[in-house]
């Protein structure tokens, strides 16, 4: 299975790329356990992109949904200003820590969840990769 | 509805936040609105049960971590009762909550509170 979504890149759209998404991912036979941690993966990928901003009045993001043998791969494109989420530092996790740091949670979320995570800048577009592997 | 708040005051100290459906980044804003007085008027303990809650993501995790850091200076605390199983596997990821703050249900998280009240109430006796 191979498909497009192209949706625009802002916060108050999510909810309805989330049900495009989750039927995708349904119909293309991943098993719920996974798709809903692709969900959540997918939201951070997403908010992400909306608050970094996209270019224009209507800011677009593409993404790119491939299940092939057990593997999921979700592309994420947009054309906002360059951001690479590798390059985020980790969190603090010391759950005793009332002062811990809470940034760059959804990045450590997204890297928990996924198999492999990509970034690359390809003509002024951020494409940012990852694969989830899973038992049929 | 994708997200349902009820809160319950039980007493000056106790507030319970019943969530229902999804804490997500179109959603959490609700309930730091409704979460800010609350912290500003200085209660001690912070109960979130989960029982309806089928998801959350970073953006609600923010929010939990805010209570958490505005209840910790004088003292308070942030419990969590009957976890689902996504926000329990999200938790465990981010390492959201020291486990003696983690409740399985209702009957276990009592026994706390009535301990908590007990150690309260012999601290307060002149002897």
């Amino acid at each position: 299975m191979k498909t497009l979504l192209t949706v625009p890149a802002r916060i108050e759209e999510w909810s309805v790329v989330r049900l495009k998404l989750l039927g995708l991912l349904l119909d293309g036979g991943v098993p719920r356990e996974v798709v809903d941690d692709m969900i959540l993966v997918s939201e951070e990928v997403f908010v992400n992109a909306a608050t970094h901003g996209g270019s224009g009045d209507d800011p677009r993001m593409e993404i790119h949904v491939e299940v092939e043998n057990g593997l999921l791969t979700l592309r994420f494109e947009d054309e906002g200003r360059a951001f690479d989420p590798l390059s985020h530092p980790a969190p603090d996790l010391d759950p005793l820590d009332g002062e811990r740091s809470i940034g760059g949670l959804g990045v450590y979320l997204v890297q928990q969840l996924t198999d492999r995570m990509t970034y690359e800048r390809v003509r002024d577009r951020n494409q940012l990769t990852l694969e989830r592997r899973f038992t049929q | 509805m994708s997200l349902v708040i009820d809160s319950k005051q039980t007493d000056s100290q106790r507030m319970v936040f019943k969530l229902e459906g999804r804490l997500d980044t179109q959603t959490t804003p609700r309930l730091d609105a409704v979460m800010d007085p609350v912290l500003d008027a200085g209660v001690k303990t912070m109960i979130f049960d989960l029982a309806g809650l089928e998801y959350i993501s970073s953006a609600g995790l923010r929010a939990v971590f805010r209570a958490k850091k505005a209840l910790a200076p004088a003292g308070g605390t942030v419990l969590v009762v009957n976890l689902q199983r996504q926000v329990q596997k999200v938790f465990d990821i981010v390492k959201a909550m020291p486990a003696e703050n983690v409740f399985q249900g209702w009957d276990e998280l009592d026994e706390y509170l009535d301990r908590m009240q007990e150690k309260v109430l012999e601290e307060e006796e002149p002897s």
